[in-house]
């Protein structure tokens, strides 16, 4: 048999398909005993086993499978009732079954091993004698069992053959998956990004050609890039649910095991998540549910005491939200002890008893993440070697994710991890400074303010050495990236904004300024480390649209470099200090509408005139409108093709336009609107957008409503961009599809 | 004895040479990012149909004064990594016959010796043979010491 070796590697992959489900369903199964599809599903997976591991001839495995057969078949048929006893010893087969297939795979032989303990005492629980089984039976056992068609199984054999055929549907768990290594994949993926980029030097020959065969050719290309694009991305994707099924059975023996009842409730296994980071997320997981039951969830005593229903829920919840995988692993048990934690913390010399005694519940969950922390004065095998949550907090941050827990005494835990979707691809937002374009991974940003550092109350103080940056009521240290990475400095201009991106490194709250914030896009990321080993200020590269290579910065390694921990350890700053808060500052401003946005304001101090303009006093000039004006000539500018949300297209339906007046550099420039709408008097506070949106600085919230406000100055730097190159922004246009 | 192909090149009033068999191309304008940080022998990662690599200032990892070391790029793969040198003009391949490799004076390219793996005598002047695993061995570790990561607890405050 040349192809043996082929059949059989089939052979062990439906094998181990079948001994994982096998795991959940006889977990599902001991909670509902008497559903019976089921019991024809465990039996029909272990029958396939049976008779696939006789074509194989493994003996042991067909003898040991015939046994979980017979008593699996007592069951269904009703004549036996399932219970704690029988279930463990069909687990406990099932491990021995998955030993089996392990071995064979690594060796192609058996394993040798004497099963006949576990075999008579499955046997002995088909034929209803649960007690004094093995001297009895075992003779008559073992020759049935070598013998496999006699009578007590027969009628079940056909039975379960003519389920099996209706099963074998087309579709039904017959497809066996290809196993394909990840850096195939990667190359794979790294061809269609380059595809990508070629599609897009190609597209502008065929927007100028006139040849249609041409043109159409192009546009197929342009259609399958798109598409392999979209397939090698989906491919690296996997439902979650590869890595829940095993948790049914985790869950039940860790509470065997702590002599605790809980029942594990799973949603949304279909979320879909990077293979890679699937596999590095069920460690911790796995940890993170060792915990609950072990730590959080009481003993059923207890909680009839407090009132609580005796089997505990523990919830495992997985959804998308936000570009992110959220995973969340929740129980209705004591929560964490925060007196204990205390007690702990100081015990093992963490933290000082003063200290500790001032933190708030919040805080103190933070130090179940120092490394060496447990509660538990015993150690057992489960938990209390204090490696444990530090563990899992550096491996979810080293894909990228958070993890943050939430617990109140009585009532439960609650561990949310946010994960991102996938590694190779990272949501980054295009950061300027010093002239160079360098990526922010988004995850790690907390909010983006703008402020003006050359003006006097510019909220920066300087704080032993570190300036700081009065953000509401906190102050926030800053670094200035062009500082950071030794580029030129800036030349101070008058009215110049930057913006801080605030950051988080290891729980100190920092702000990274940079000259401009670009846009936000999901990027490719390509590592670095085997170019440019000891490169910590960047976490890898990625080649944008036009082919350019631009850089990630790792937040981590610019923030450690800088030394900025140090230095607030020597000088902490006290949040409270110094503290004045600012009485509310009002401002005047128009109120107007634009072709496809209401609620857009400017401060009425920059506006000079409101004037309505006949359609026929604007005048054509190259590509520009412009308009004779007070003896100047003005560019008019409709703001509806410069503000995100804006419709495009040119509204002839008025005569008479409402046009804006105002100067910027010692140029005129007509603002064409829809209709000015009103002045009002606003708080002058401006809530930054969390997406930079293009052609807007921000919102003022008044009376409930939102109001825009527009950025004058970007909307005139796009408009005169426009003129001279034709592009903006300069950065890529759409390089990855979501 | 098997002859032994070398690309040829200039850089400054040096003509120098690495081995044929590492070359992948040849390329002209290919625009390279700057690295803040690097050693002054990288001019930065640059993008060849999705490969990035690092650009190598060939001038400046030799200390050749005089030279610009930027219009042309020499693709190679050393022993699987990607590297690209940044010349100033390429000429032909040539093969040679290994034994008249001459080792270089010790004071021909002073603390770079170790760069060079010797020269060939040609009509019109030397041409030095360039050790291609050492300049990747150069771009990847530039002081040789890895700096210690500490890994700060997370502060309470």
């Amino acid at each position: 048999m040349e192809n043996h070796d082929d059949i059989l590697a089939e052979f062990i992959l439906e094998a181990r398909e079948i001994i994982d489900q096998l795991d959940i369903d006889f977990v599902r199964f001991e909670e509902n005993p008497n559903d019976p599809s089921l019991v024809g599903n465990i039996f029909r997976g272990l029958h396939t086993l049976k008779g696939s591991s006789g074509f194989f001839s493994l003996k042991r495995f067909e003898t040991l499978s015939h046994a979980g057969e017979s008593l699996l078949g007592k069951i269904r048929s009703g004549q036996i009732t399932l219970d704690l006893a029988k279930s463990s010893n069909l687990l406990k087969m099932n491990d021995v079954l998955r030993q089996i297939i392990e071995h064979v795979e690594s060796h192609h032989v058996e394993p040798v091993g004497d099963d006949r303990d576990l075999i008579n005492s499955l046997l002995g629980m088909a034929s209803g004698n649960t007690q004094d089984l093995k001297s009895s039976i075992q003779k008559e056992v073992v020759t049935e069992v070598f013998t496999p068609s006699i009578d007590m199984a027969d009628p079940l054999e056909h039975q379960a053959l003519l389920e099996l055929e209706v099963n074998n549907a087309p579709g039904h768990g017959v497809v066996v998956p290809i196993k394909v290594a990840p850096d195939i994949l990667d190359k794979l993926m790294n061809i269609a990004s380059e595809m990508v980029l070629a599609r897009n030097r190609l597209l502008p020959f065929s927007q100028q050609s006139s040849d249609k065969l041409f043109t159409s050719a192009v546009r197929s290309i342009d259609m399958l890039t798109l598409e392999l694009q979209e397939r090698m991305m989906k491919m690296r994707m996997q439902p979650i649910f590869h890595i829940l099924a095993k948790f049914p059975r985790l869950v039940r023996d860790v509470s065997l095991e702590c002599n605790k009842k809980v029942r594990l409730l799973q949603e949304g296994s279909e979320t879909e998540l990077d293979r890679i980071l699937l596999d590095s997320i069920r460690d911790p997981l796995i940890h993170l549910i060792r915990n609950s039951i072990d730590h959080s969830i009481e003993s059923p005593v207890i909680r009839l005491e407090k009132g609580k229903p005796e089997v505990a829920d523990l919830i495992l919840r997985a959804a998308h939200q936000n570009g992110m995988v959220i995973i969340e692993v929740i129980d209705d048990g004591a929560g964490v002890d925060y007196a204990r934690v205390r007690q702990r913390a100081i015990s093992h010399g963490l933290i000082s008893s003063e200290k500790a005694n001032a933190l708030s519940d919040k805080e103190l969950i933070n130090l179940i993440f120092l490394p060496g922390f447990s509660t538990r004065d015993q150690v057992t095998h489960l938990s209390g070697r204090g490696v444990g949550m530090d563990v899992v907090k550096n491996n979810i941050e080293n894909i990228g994710g958070s993890i943050e827990i939430t617990s109140t005494p009585n009532q439960g835990t609650h561990v949310k991890l946010k994960i991102p979707l996938t590694l190779a691809i990272l949501p980054t937002l295009f950061v300027q400074s010093g002239e160079e374009i360098f990526l922010i991974p988004q995850n790690r940003i907390l909010e983006l303010v703008r402020f003006a550092p050359n003006t006097p109350n510019n909220l920066v103080e300087d704080f032993y050495g570190t300036p700081t940056y009065r953000l509401r009521d906190r102050l926030i240290p800053l670094l200035f990236l062009n500082e950071q990475l030794n580029l030129p400095q800036l030349t101070p201009r008058p009215k110049q904004k930057l913006f801080i991106v605030v950051l988080n490194f290891n729980g100190t709250i920092f702000g990274l300024v940079v000259e401009a914030v670009l846009n936000i896009q999901d990027v490719v990321i390509k590592p670095l480390g085997e170019l440019l080993r000891d490169m910590s200020k960047f976490a890898g590269a990625t080649i944008m649209g036009n082919g350019d290579v631009a850089l990630i910065l790792d937040i981590d390694g610019i923030a450690r470099q800088s030394g900025l921990v140090e230095r607030l350890d020597l000088n902490p700053i006290r949040q409270d200090e110094k503290y004045i808060p600012h009485h509310e500052e009002m401002i005047s401003v128009l109120l107007f509408e634009i072709p496809g946005l209401r609620k857009i304001a400017l401060p009425l101090d920059i506006i000079d005139h409101i004037v309505k303009l006949d359609a026929a006093q604007i005048q054509q000039n190259g590509n520009r409108e412009v308009v004779y004006f007070n003896d100047q000539l003005m560019s008019l500018v409709r703001l509806n093709h410069y503000v995100s949300g804006g419709s495009q297209g040119i509204d002839h339906s008025t005569s008479r336009v409402p046009v804006l007046i105002c100067r910027y550099r010692d140029s005129l420039y007509g603002l064409v609107v829809k209709q000015v709408t009103d002045i009002i008097e606003v708080p002058a506070k401006l809530h930054e957008l969390a997406t930079p949106q293009k052609g807007l600085n921000g919102s003022i919230i008044f009376n409930d409503q939102v109001i825009n406000v527009l950025d004058l100055e970007e909307v005139l730097i796009m408009h005169n961009m426009q003129e001279e190159s034709g592009e903006y922004p300069q950065v890529i246009d759409v390089y990855l599809p979501h | 004895m098997m002859e032994r192909s070398f690309l040829t090149f200039g850089v400054g009033s040096y003509m120098l040479g690495v081995p044929a068999d590492e070359l992948i191309e040849v390329n002209r304008h290919l625009k390279c990012t700057k690295v803040p940080g690097s050693p002054k022998m990288i001019r930065g990662i640059l993008n060849l149909r999705g490969l990035l690599m690092p650009a190598i200032d060939v001038a400046a990892y030799l200390d050749i004064p005089d030279a610009k070391s930027e219009s042309f790029c020499i693709i190679l793969n050393v022993q699987g990594n990607n590297i690209a040198l940044m010349v100033d003009s390429i000429g032909d391949i040539n093969a040679f016959n290994p034994s008249e490799l001459v080792l270089p004076p010790s004071h021909l390219l002073g603390q770079n010796q170790e760069a060079v793996l010797g020269a060939y005598r040609l009509s019109a002047g030397l041409l030095i043979i360039l050790d291609t695993p050492a300049i990747s061995r150069n771009a990847q570790s530039h002081n040789g010491t890895i700096p210690i990561e500490l890994q700060p607890l997370p502060v309470l405050s």
